[in-house]
């Protein structure tokens, strides 16, 4: 066997940390064609790389001029994330997901669901402890699939949208930038 | 329209990190607006690692 690219570290979890399972209420997309430069996490041959920054980006994508993330609203206990391996050992990948239901019966979101049908985009998703992950990326942008239903009298009219990216979903630290990029 | 621009005391301090714009930020927990931030808070969210806000250099006094 070669020599590991990576060293190894403790995993352990602190007595008393907070854990809070589930998604915040309030996420980003953009498209990847508004975004200048996309930053990325560092690979495991990299120079400096360390399991902390091998899965997590650490500085913010820089948007063109005008451009930013928009805002996706998803209902409190309604959405979920995360990923999950595919493919077998010695060539393994992983799979990001994410659902979030959008209330409502708009036109906004029915145009939406449409333009996802055939989309570049990345999707931040905020968790409960205010940790933004990020699906998608250049190499493999973030699909979307958007379903519309009614829901009976006593339940849930809107919109559900699966999140789905070939990748981890990484942690994305500069968080949401809802303001748009400005000259340099 | 002139672009929103940071508060008189935190932009002698503080620049925004190149490319980005002074408006609405979710980072950390925090829910920033750099067009109403004060210095205290914007020198508070810097110490936590917030990447928007950059210290600019302060000209040395001399005595």
């Amino acid at each position: 066997m070669a020599e590991p690219i990576i060293s190894i570290v403790d995993l352990l979890h602190a007595n008393g940390s907070n854990n809070p399972s589930g998604l915040a209420t309030l996420h980003g997309y953009a498209n990847l064609e508004d975004i200048k430069t996309v930053k990325t996490p560092k690979n495991p041959g990299d120079v400096g790389a360390s399991l902390e920054n091998i899965a997590t980006i650490t500085e913010a994508h820089v948007f063109n001029v005008g451009k930013c993330m928009s805002k996706l609203y998803g209902t409190e206990n309604k959405g979920k994330g995360g990923y999950a391996p595919v493919g077998e050992k010695d060539s393994m990948g992983y799979k990001a997901s994410a659902e979030l239901s959008h209330p409502g019966s708009k036109p906004v979101a029915d145009g939406l669901a449409k333009v996802f049908s055939s989309w570049n985009g990345l999707v931040f998703i905020k968790e409960a402890d205010s940790i933004v992950r990020q699906y998608g990326s250049p190499e493999f942008p973030a699909s979307v699939k958007v379903t519309y239903d009614t829901g009976n009298n006593e339940g849930y009219r809107g919109y559900k949208l699966e999140i789905t990216a070939y990748g981890q979903a990484v942690i994305y630290t500069p968080g949401l930038n809802f303001t748009p990029a400005a000259v340099v | 329209m002139a672009a929103p621009k940071l508060p008189a005391d935190v932009a002698g301090k503080y620049k925004m990190l190149a490319g980005h714009g002074v408006g609405e930020y979710h980072w950390s927990g925090h829910r920033v607006d750099l067009q109403t931030i004060t210095l205290d808070q914007a020198t508070s969210l810097v110490k936590q690692g917030f990447p928007y806000l950059i210290a600019k250099k302060q000209p040395r006094t001399l005595i």
